[in-house]
């Protein structure tokens, strides 16, 4: 699990059935301690339907395909939390 | 998941038979801004009715299997959507 920020989402029509009804946001990786960006956008299905430039936790691989009630769904990154707030000792995000 | 666009369809005679409805394809990987990544897939596609030239996403690792419902497929790269549209910083990028 890590932290990212929603930068972008998509539209697609065309998908396979069991994701129906769910759209895939574009996340930026971030590092919690400096709030600066780390490596390159990546693409995640959204079960809670976030907002753009919302603060994100998402689940990788193979344990994304748990955030769903029904397993056999085709993802490998799920957002799974809203993080609301961040503390980081003196100031919070 | 990583964006992607179909560049090949691959014709294979003889494969595992469990994934013989679906087809293979080709997909190299893009970055959000369409931009080409040097890193490319082998993936296997489930009825979408996908072809060459299309841009999907694309799901790597044990969660591409779950493609074909929950059976014991051979797999680690799977297309689940096809991307219509892009939009970053509100600026969208229609694709079709």
């Amino acid at each position: 699990m890590n932290c990212a920020t929603v930068i972008g989402k998509t539209y697609s029509e065309f998908k396979h059935p069991s994701l129906k009804g769910y759209d895939f946001k574009i996340l930026q990786l971030v590092n919690a301690e400096t709030g600066e960006p780390e490596g390159k956008p990546f693409f995640a299905i959204d079960p809670l339907g976030v907002a753009l430039d919302e603060f994100v936790a998402f689940e990788e691989s193979f344990q994304a395909t748990w955030a769903f009630e029904d397993h056999g769904i085709p993802v490998d990154c799920a957002i799974t939390a809203i993080i609301d707030s961040l503390d980081r000792g003196d100031e919070k995000k | 998941m990583t964006l992607g666009i179909i560049i090949r369809e691959l014709t294979c005679s003889v494969k595992d038979p469990k994934l013989n409805p679906s087809k293979l394809f080709l997909v190299r990987a893009l970055d959000p801004d369409l931009s080409l990544r040097d890193e490319q897939f082998v993936a296997l596609e489930t009825g979408l009715g996908l072809g060459k030239g299309d841009i999907v996403l694309v799901v790597l690792g044990s969660g591409a299997r779950k493609a074909e419902g929950n059976t014991d497929l051979p797999v680690d790269c799977a297309v689940t959507a096809r991307v219509e549209d892009i939009n970053i910083d509100n600026k969208y990028n229609l694709l079709k």
